[in-house]
């Protein structure tokens, strides 16, 4: 069963790790290499992916534009501007110390 | 993302939500596609419209939307009280289009810089001096005293002109549409130190100077004559003169409302070697970096030198010349927007009608928040909902803000159109009472930012109280009702106070000028203006009197004529002479104004004859030294003695003495100024043997059957009959007089508008509040009444503060008339701000204005029928 909850605090960071490895990616492949990148454990809710890529869009880390998917369908494709690029590098760093710290606090216990 | 970005997506929104609607329809196809349920895809989604809101809170800037949507429900709310907003707006729109009018006519007159190169750096030089009965400021000098100081080594280029005036066409071209042209004598320097360059042809140079007959017109002219090539013969004042060039587009000379069309060099200009005849207004410009008060005092210094030598005369008493020569000083003035001497007459008016046209837009205001405090108040209910939903003090203050922005919007629009209207209507008042000022009222820059500002401070000044309950009611939402809406109804009367002040201030202000005008119309002049034409006539060159008597006699003949009298001008024109005449026993020694008139002036004025009858009885038949005197002369040196055959010396300039004999006494009459009392006169003959030769004249003719346009082309004829004479003008002496009151005219017009429209807008608001009063406490009455309470004393009781309020704004509105009106005595005829009928008036129109604004209401409230009443409720 994917974890949405374990989510919290860190979908920024997916988001961007994800487009760092693969730019173009529209909302829904995007959704769909985190779950299989994390091998099922994760699943980003559509409710929470979108308004946080306008979020990111607004804050200059995305930049988006309009493609033609392969069904003709039209769909945004997102990439990390140069900005992004930046948070990325904080936020991995943020995540990988708040890692350690709850790492050194189960081990204590 | 940055602020423009960010504005460009607000006003895009709509394209965004499209964008993100089929973002998510994409996906939801997608996520089918690959075998979800669609309806737990739309669950993973969640609520459209958070959805939709979380991602234009992302994209938009929340709070320009929020603006907009405040400024739509604003508008909505202000066109759902359609009457209340059209009252609003029509109080607004009276007071803003006044503002806007006097701010046109200030901006043409006295604040528009000159269309010429650095306008800044341009100063007038201005003289004068504190004698008794002497200007205390005065701005022309004559050509050889301009002269004197254009050759000084200053920091500076000096030019002069001499004030623009009308001189009729000998020949009239086609396509000119007066028979006159505004004729400009201009010093060598005049067009270079403008820094002006010709749009055809060239402009003056120095050898067109001191007399070339060589002109340079402004474009409007040429134009006008169907653009004539350079070279052609303008035939315009004494001789023909060649045309050279034309100027810019938009020069009209250097007097604002007084503008030039022809220039000519100034060695033409009638008189221009005499060092008496101040006719040349001196301007300069200043050399970059030089310093104004060093070249004041240099200028001053070569002035008085040249005073002193002119004023070094026999015929001028040394203890005089000792006092002018003392009090005398020269001052620069800044000249950015050129020198007039219309800025000088109506600089003074224009201030008045600023002052009034912003206390009566301070009354609209009044006027505005009064209604906006009372829709707040009914607002209550949805104002403290509001609050309670969250909407901050900030928002709530915004969105009354909006309103009054929406209201003083419209305003300034409907007040622009009615600008428009007023400001030309009232240069066309002055010019019907003979005082003609051309001012280009076209809307520029300037303009427009004052509209803006006026729609700024307007909508700020009428929010502000509004804005007031505002914040208590965000404050208080949870609070009793009772203790807020007596706030609010303090703030009412706050208002009323304001409104009632202002109202008797403009009242009281109105009040005097209006009585002054009264005052000046109705001054005994001492003569006869009724019935009678001023003809000015020019001849071809100086002649005899003999030929001007036959003038006179030639109009004399014409059909419909009565009496003819010939004179220097006509009374009250404005002109006089002044001489130092000695007589009596003991000698005492005066100044007199001196006329010449011919025997038939006092019967064509209706003057009376106290004594003797013409310049021929009593004295020797034909004598040249018979002059006739008025009352005043008589009794200031001859008291009680006989009068006929005494002997006066008028001493001139040089120091000669020239006797007359004393033929006859005439009544007093006001002689060149309506304000001042008669004064001494001596009335010379003139188409005499006495006179001299002359090329002016006045002809004064009176009908057998009054005078109207239809005496004005005959008498023409007569006049022109021989090619010698021609006729320059014609116009009533009662248009001559009433040119002496045009700014009181115009004054007392304006105050009537004004008071008129304060009362309107007073009685209005009183309306208003006494409405909202009533219909708040329409249940509390209905049940005393229904219990049996008297109307009166329930009137008292909803009154009492009303009452006490507009009481006390009356009296504050009193105290401050005076103050007001002190600062108006220069423009004021035998009219005191202390007079007790000066603070009756207002008084009574504020107490009559109110009882008609109130008596709809308080008849209402008391014939409310309490059962119908209740039950309603």
């Amino acid at each position: 069963m994917p974890r949405t909850d374990a989510l919290i605090g860190s979908l920024d960071l997916l988001v961007l790790k994800t487009l760092a490895s693969r730019p173009g990616l529209h909302g829904y492949a995007l959704m769909t290499a985190i779950q299989v990148a994390s091998e099922d454990a994760l699943r980003v809710e559509e409710g929470s992916l979108y308004p946080a890529l306008r979020r990111m869009e607004e804050a200059g880390w995305l930049s988006a534009k309009w493609v033609q998917k392969d069904n003709g369908r039209r769909a945004r494709a997102y990439r990390l501007t140069h900005v992004g690029k930046k948070q990325l590098a904080a936020e991995e760093e943020r995540w990988l110390s708040l890692a350690e710290a709850v790492r050194q606090v189960l081990r204590s216990v | 993302m940055g602020w423009i970005t960010r504005l460009q997506r607000t006003l895009r929104s709509r394209r965004l939500e499209r964008d993100l609607d089929e973002e998510l329809r994409s996906h939801l196809e997608e996520a089918c596609e690959r075998g979800r349920d669609p309806e737990e895809v739309r669950r993973a989604f969640g609520s459209a419209l958070r959805w939709r809101e979380e991602g234009r809170d992302a994209h938009v800037l929340v709070w320009l939307d929020t603006l907009l949507l405040d400024a739509k429900l604003g508008l909505r709310r202000l066109l759902a009280a359609r009457a209340v907003t059209t009252v609003m707006v029509v109080s607004l729109a009276l007071a803003t289009g006044s503002c806007l009018a006097a701010y046109q006519l200030a901006d043409a007159l006295l604040l528009r810089p000159l269309p010429v190169d650095r306008p800044g750096q341009l100063r007038a030089v201005a003289f004068g001096a504190s004698l008794p009965e002497w200007p205390t400021r005065w701005t022309r000098l004559s050509y050889p005293g301009y002269l004197r100081l254009e050759r000084l080594d200053t920091p500076a280029t000096l030019f002069a002109t001499t004030v623009p005036h009308a001189h009729p066409w000998t020949v009239r071209p086609p396509g000119t549409p007066r028979e006159t042209v505004e004729i400009q004598y201009v010093s060598s320097s005049f067009f270079g130190a403008l820094g002006l360059a010709p749009s055809v042809g060239r402009l003056f140079a120095e050898d067109d100077f001191p007399d070339a007959p060589r002109a340079v017109i402004t474009q409007a002219l040429w134009r006008q004559l169907g653009a004539p090539q350079i070279g052609t013969l303008l035939h315009a004042g004494a001789e023909p003169v060649e045309l050279v060039g034309v100027t810019g587009p938009a020069f009209r000379g250097v007097a604002p409302g007084d503008p030039s069309e022809i220039f000519l060099p100034a060695g033409r200009a009638p008189g221009v070697e005499l060092a008496g005849r101040n006719s040349f207004q001196t301007f300069l410009r200043l050399d970059p970096g030089a310093s104004s008060d060093v070249l004041q005092a240099q200028l001053f210094d070569t002035w008085r030198r040249f005073e002193a030598e002119r004023w070094n005369v026999p015929g001028i008493a040394p203890d005089l010349r000792r006092a002018y020569l003392a009090s005398a000083h020269l001052r620069l003035e800044h000249a950015r927007a050129g020198a007039s001497a219309a800025q000088d007459d109506y600089g003074r008016a224009l201030a008045v009608l600023s002052g009034l046209a912003a206390v009566v837009l301070l009354i609209a205001c009044v006027n505005v928040a009064h209604l906006m405090t009372s829709q707040a108040l009914t607002r209550q209910r949805e104002l403290s909902l509001r609050a309670a939903l969250g909407a901050g003090r900030l928002r709530l203050l915004r969105m009354m803000l909006l309103e009054s922005a929406w209201l003083s919007l419209a305003a300034v629009l409907c007040g622009s159109l009615l600008a428009r209207w007023l400001a030309p209507a009232l240069l066309g008042q002055l010019a019907s009472s003979g005082r003609f000022l051309d001012l280009d009222l076209a809307v520029n820059a300037r303009v427009l930012l004052f509209a803006a500002g006026l729609a700024i401070v307007v909508s700020v000044l009428c929010a502000l109280v509004p804005a007031g309950q505002v914040r208590w009611a965000g404050a208080a939402a949870g609070s009793r009702s009772e203790s807020r809406t007596l706030r609010g109804t303090r703030a009412l009367d706050g208002l009323l106070f304001g409104q009632v002040f202002f109202c008797t201030t403009v009242l009281f202000v109105a009040g005097l000028l209006i009585t002054s005008f009264g005052r000046l119309t109705a001054t005994e002049t001492g003569f006869d203006a009724e019935g009678v034409l001023a003809v000015q006539v020019r001849a071809e060159d100086e002649q005899p009197p003999a030929l001007w008597s036959a003038l006179v006699e030639r109009t004399r003949t014409v059909p419909g004529v009565e009496r003819v009298a010939m004179t220097d001008w006509p009374l009250l024109s404005g002109s006089g002479t002044t001489h130092r005449v000695e007589a009596g026993a003991p000698r005492r020694e005066a100044m007199v104004e001196f006329l010449c008139v011919s025997s038939e002036w006092p019967e064509v004025l209706g003057i009376p004859r106290l004594e003797g009858s013409g310049f021929a009885k009593g004295i020797a038949e034909g004598s040249a030294s018979a002059v006739l005197i008025n009352r005043s002369f008589a009794r200031h040196f001859f008291a009680d003695q006989p009068t006929l055959g005494q002997a006066l010396w008028h001493i001139d300039l040089d120091g000669r003495r020239i006797e007359y004999a004393v033929s006859g006494v005439v009544g007093d009459v006001r002689q060149n100024d309506l304000r001042a009392p008669p004064p001494l006169a001596v009335y010379v003959p003139c188409a005499g043997e006495a006179d001299e030769r002359r090329r002016h004249a006045f002809l004064l003719v009176r009908g057998s059957e009054g005078t109207g346009p239809w005496l004005a082309e005959p008498l023409r004829s007569a006049v022109e009959e021989t090619d010698m004479f021609r006729v320059r003008g014609i116009e009533t002496q009662k248009q001559v007089v009433q040119r002496q009151t045009a700014v009181e005219r115009l004054l007392a017009l304006l105050a009537t508008y004004f008071g008129t429209a304060s009362l309107l807008l007073f009685a209005l608001g009183l309306y208003g509040v006494l409405h909202f009063l009533f219909a708040r406490r329409r249940r509390e009455l209905s049940l005393r009444i229904a219990l049996g309470g008297r109307g009166v004393r329930l009137l008292r009781d909803v009154l009492a503060r009303t009452g006490l309020a507009a009481t006390l704004g009356c009296l504050a509105g009193t105290a401050l008339g005076p103050l007001a009106g002190r600062g108006l005595e220069a423009l004021l005829f035998d009219v005191s701000s202390r007079d007790p009928a000066s603070f009756a008036t207002p008084i009574a129109l504020v107490a009559l204005a109110g009882a008609v604004a109130a008596g709809p209401v308080l008849r209402r409230a008391l014939s409310t029928d309490p059962a119908e009443s209740l039950r309603t409720e």
